[in-house]
């Protein structure tokens, strides 16, 4: 319904702008069914990172479609993920136009916006919107990722959120089962707070069967903290940074979730090399079956249950993040971060080249083709996509993805975030070598603090942009662009 | 000099231990170039396999590694013909004449050798920054301007070897040519350049490898349109993996070419890699 | 002479300069690509200087005193240290060993020797992943090959304890050659009459080595270490690919730390002061080692 809803309106609003657009000499768009490919023959430069397993995909199912729609060819650049930064910050700085569109991570895009590199992608929405339709994301995700403050600049090229994986064999086991409730007196399941998710851990860590209870990543301080906050943090009421732009790392709360998740009893439960564990090494432990439990994000989707990269494919099953039992309400709290990069266009490059980037995210990262993404790989962020009936009636998880895009909390994107981000990521590395978790996060706190004054944000009157100020940012621009949300309702 | 035969032996048994400790690693990572994917991570790992190209394929074509080679081969070259166009010269004259400032010179070539990059990379990349928006000369991200930031290294090492080609060649040479009429600079292109021109191929071809292995300036101050092949290595591990098959594809378009100059080279390395101090 | 015509004199002037149009072409060059920069970067680092920034504040030497002040900077240049004393003396000793047992050894000689080298030839960026590879805690040769003596899995470069020395050891694994190559020289042009004598007269080896050849290295040993030090101080592409500086801060150069510094923290100048910080940390050490190496080498 949501969907006719949101199509009859926009209907509306393209007739209200036909005939401006048809004065403007309307910009013309690849359009898969008159067949119309104003850009044939052109190149589309995209400065890009194989990161995640979505991407991966993304790139195999749908760029094959976009080339023979448009007659354009995408020329990728592929740099090492701890490069992008770099490479777009210098390439930026000198007004560099040798990529059209860039990879930018939702932390990022203060840091970028403030060196004027972003392209705003409003005059483009209101010409040709094409299939872009902005108002298909959650509010919290479309603020977290495509924009920079109160500016448009990019569509999501993925929107992750917490997710647990679980070998759905091994806890479906009546040996298994009665093993554990002879050890532990109560049912195997699915752990649902932390101290389930420490036993049930322990209970499948047999090191000499080469398995393992779980495994998060400790590897870099970017991982580590994604990990510390999405999978423990928020659940513990763990956040950034108070209204006055103060860190919050050095609360009770912050401590004791370090204490847990990089502390040697949780460590313990967690295959060997732990400690240096990125993206990609724990995934590959879950898919070749070396851990019972995952704590995940939504772009590993494609990849769990892609039967060619996982041994495990047909024995994934998925259950919301374990949350903190709070002992004064009894509640099980549980929150999450949604994040993720959207593909953004770089303001140095001729207007023709910002014509076709366009073409290509309105096209490539639209509804229609997220939904073909969805259909096969089980992975979506359009909101049409994850309350589609039929797509959940076979892939149930996107209802839990839907609700956590929902309330998932970002990163902050002020222009200092990378340092910030790097400060506590590295303090939570040594807490995991060992190290005290309290003197520790006080001293990245202080860190922190250091690096927020050092921009000027303490005596210069800025604040701190929280994630309600987020969302009134995106409905504030999606009411200039004419579009209705239920969620700015 | 004699050498009792346990002596010997024992000499044979630890060199050969430390030669397999070179090249285990080589040849073993190398192998994995050649592993269909399946079997790039096994353990125990698969020794018998039947041997591939589509890795060396995927990261030629798919992931346009015949770009960055040009792009490798062209900043190499061009640096090192630069640098031997500025330093032939420069050396002739510190083997030929004597004047005040010569040694003092000549050390402070070699000083220049304990500068580390970052010292050198961050102001080139302001730099040209200034220069890009202030003159509109666009260095950044160009083969001239990675070609002049690659003769921080390179010039020194010529001068100092070439200096030391030419003072081997007796002075009389050049002087006999003189007397039939040639001017010194005629002199020195007609007839002691052909004289030391294995000199200046050994010479070319060390800084070639110099060149061709540097990363941390190509990294800060190259760009898409010169990308050389270091920097593309890094790519090849993913969030999702680490895709070792590919990345020992580009390691061994990137080792290969040196491996056969130094074999070509191997008298030279040493005058080279030490600057020539030893004479 | 003051008598003689202008262009006599001139011509005397060019020709007693005449080294200086060889010269000063590759001279111009070296100023505007080292010299410059290094002056470039002291003015910048007076300023306050990021990718963003529109005005660009004088704030005098405030950068130097928060690099000085800053604990990841004061950590990142001892783990530089670290890596100079450990890589410098490990890849020494290992070299100089080497040079000694290839002179015992007649058949295979330049085998050998070619095979050896093969590590100083390759891509510091190729050695560290190829290392990280072989060092894979699930599916890495060594471990696999510790696991045929029952020794159980190492994670080397996961562990905060482990993973600076490691990568030293990968560091010293390529550079021993060089050390080699020179010592070896070296010895080849050392005189004979001295040694056999002094070996008639029945002295032991030990001594020769220690009476002998030693002290007759000695230019050469410094060549050796002076050259391995300056390397060592910039380590950057094997750390970069083999770690990334972690776990925390263990196993960050300063070189990686001024990279990050300027180009992912867009702190420019900041960074621009801890390079010439730097420059003068080198210098310095390097400056005493050369004043060793001149007492008794002829250079130039």
């Amino acid at each position: 319904m949501r969907n006719i809803k949101a199509v009859l309106i926009l209907l509306a609003i393209a007739s209200l702008f036909l005939p401006l657009a048809s004065a403007q000499d309307s910009i013309p768009l690849t359009d898969p069914e008159t067949g119309a490919r104003p850009w044939e023959g052109k190149e589309l430069r995209i400065l890009n990172t194989e990161v995640v397993p979505i991407l991966a995909y993304q790139h195999e199912i749908l760029d094959p479609l976009y080339e023979e729609a448009s007659g354009v060819t995408l020329i990728y650049e592929n740099a090492a993920h701890s490069d992008v930064l770099p490479r777009i910050q210098t390439t930026c700085a000198a007004g560099g136009d040798d990529f059209d569109i860039m990879f930018v991570e939702d932390g990022w895009a203060g840091a970028l916006a403030a060196l004027g590199c972003l392209e705003e992608l409003d005059r483009f929405y209101l010409a040709a919107p094409g299939d872009s339709h902005p108002e298909d994301f959650t509010t919290r995700a479309f603020g977290t990722v495509a924009m920079a403050k109160e500016k448009w600049v990019g569509i999501p090229t993925l929107v992750a959120v917490g997710m647990f994986a679980y070998r759905t064999d091994l806890f479906a086991d009546p040996d298994e089962q009665a093993a554990f409730m002879e050890q532990y007196g109560r049912e195997l399941t699915v752990p649902a707070t932390w101290d389930e998710l420490a036993e049930v851990g322990e209970f499948f860590t047999r090191p000499d069967d080469e398995l393992y209870g779980f495994n998060y990543r400790y590897g870099t301080p970017n991982n580590i903290l994604f990990d510390y906050m999405i999978h423990f943090g928020f659940s513990r009421g763990v956040d950034f940074f108070d209204s006055e732009f103060n860190p919050l790392f050095d609360t009770e709360a912050a401590i004791d979730t370090a204490m847990f998740f990089a502390g040697q009893d949780v460590l313990n439960l967690q295959p060997p090399g732990r400690e240096s564990f990125q993206f990609g090494e724990v995934m590959q432990n879950f898919a070749q079956g070396k851990v019972a439990m995952y704590g995940t994000e939504s772009w590993a989707i494609p990849l769990l249950l892609d039967p060619e990269a996982s041994i495990v494919a047909a024995n994934t099953g998925f259950a919301p993040v374990p949350g903190w039992l709070n002992p004064e309400t009894g509640e099980i709290q549980s929150a999450l971060l949604s994040a993720g990069p959207a593909y953004m266009i770089n303001a140095h490059i001729s207007e023709e080249q910002k014509q076709i980037a366009w073409d290509y995210l309105q096209l490539a990262h639209g509804v229609e083709f997220s939904r073909i993404l969805a259909e096969q790989t089980g992975a979506g962020h359009r909101i049409s996509v994850l309350t589609d009936p039929d797509l959940v009636a076979k892939w149930p998880h996107l209802t839990a993805n839907y609700e956590a895009a929902k309330v998932g909390i970002g990163r902050p994107a002020e222009p200092w975030w990378p340092e910030a981000e790097n400060a506590i990521g590295r303090a939570l590395q040594e807490v995991a070598a060992g190290g005290d978790a309290a003197t520790l996060m006080v001293d990245a706190n202080n860190d922190i603090r250091e690096i927020v004054e050092d921009a000027g944000y303490y005596d210069e009157g800025l604040t701190y942009v929280s994630v309600e100020q987020r969302e009134d940012f995106v409905c504030a621009k999606f009411a200039e662009l004419g579009l209705e949300h239920d969620e700015c309702m | 000099m004699r050498v009792p035969t346990s002596e010997r032996i024992l000499a044979y048994v630890i060199l050969i231990v430390m030669a397999i400790l070179v090249l285990v690693p080589v040849l073993a990572g190398s192998i994995t170039a050649f592993k269909p994917q399946i079997i790039w991570v096994s353990s125990p790992p698969t020794w018998i396999f039947e041997p591939t190209l589509e890795n060396f394929e995927f990261v030629f074509f798919t992931r346009k590694g015949w770009v960055y080679l040009r792009n490798s081969l062209i900043i190499s070259g061009g640096s090192v013909a630069v640098a031997l166009i500025l330093g032939v010269p420069a050396a002739y004259a510190f083997a030929r004449f004597r004047f005040r400032s010569s040694k003092a010179l000549m050390q402070w070539l070699i000083s220049l050798r304990m500068i580390p990059p970052i010292v050198v990379g961050l102001p080139f990349y302001a730099m040209f920054l200034y220069l890009e928006r202030g003159l509109g000369i666009g260095l950044r991200d160009t083969f001239p301007g990675l070609i002049i930031t690659y003769q921080t290294f390179l010039l020194p090492l010529v001068i100092w070897m070439m200096r030391g080609y030419f003072a081997e060649l007796p002075a009389a040479m050049e002087e006999s040519a003189m007397v039939e009429g040639y001017t010194r600079l005629g002199a020195l292109w007609r007839v002691v350049l052909p004289v030391v021109f294995p000199g200046i191929v050994a010479t070319a071809i060390l800084n070639f490898i110099f060149a061709w292995n540097e990363f941390f300036l190509a990294l800060i101050l190259a760009g898409n349109r010169t990308s050389t092949l270091p920097m593309t290595a890094g790519t090849y591990i993913v969030r999702t993996r680490v895709e070792w098959g590919n990345l020992f594809a580009v390691n061994l378009i990137i080792m290969v070419p040196v491996i056969v100059l130094t074999i070509i080279l191997r008298r030279q390395l040493v005058k080279g890699l030490t600057f020539g101090i030893l004479e | 002479m003051p008598d003689q015509p202008f262009s006599t004199r001139l011509y005397h002037l060019t020709q007693r300069q005449r080294h200086w149009f060889f010269i000063a072409p590759a001279l111009i060059i070296l100023l505007l690509v080292v010299i410059y920069p290094i002056i470039f970067s002291t003015g910048v680092s007076l300023f306050r200087v990021t990718f963003a920034s529109q005005s660009r504040p004088f704030v005098g030497l405030q950068n130097f005193e928060r690099m000085l002040g800053n604990d990841d900077f004061i950590q990142t240049a001892l783990n530089t240290l670290y890596y100079v004393v450990f890589s410098v003396s490990g890849s020494f000793l290992l070299g100089f060993g080497v040079a000694l047992l290839m002179r015992r050894v007649t058949a295979g000689k330049e085998l050998l020797r070619l095979i050896l080298i093969i590590p100083i030839t390759m891509a510091p960026i190729v050695v560290g992943l190829m290392w990280n590879w072989m060092l894979d805690p699930l599916f890495g040769l060594v471990n696999w090959f510790l696991g045929l003596f029952g020794i159980p899995g190492q994670t080397m470069l996961a562990q905060a304890s482990t993973a600076r020395m490691t990568v030293v050891l990968v560091d010293i694994w390529q550079w021993y050659p060089l050390v080699f190559l020179i010592i070896e020289a070296g010895m080849a042009t050392l005189p004979r009459a001295p040694f056999e004598s002094a070996r008639l007269e029945g002295v032991s080896s030990w001594m020769i080595f220690r009476r002998l050849t030693l002290p007759m290295l000695r230019p050469v040993i410094l060549v050796a270490l002076l050259l391995r030090t300056v390397d060592a101080f910039r380590t950057f592409d094997i750390v970069r690919v083999m770690t990334d500086g972690g776990p925390h801060l263990t196993t960050e150069t300063l070189s990686l730390y001024l990279y990050r510094t300027a180009f992912t923290f867009s702190k420019l100048s900041r960074a621009a002061a801890g390079s010439i910080l730097m420059l003068l940390f080198i210098g310095l050490v390097s400056a005493l080692m050369f004043r060793y190496l001149y007492r008794d080498v002829e250079v130039g």
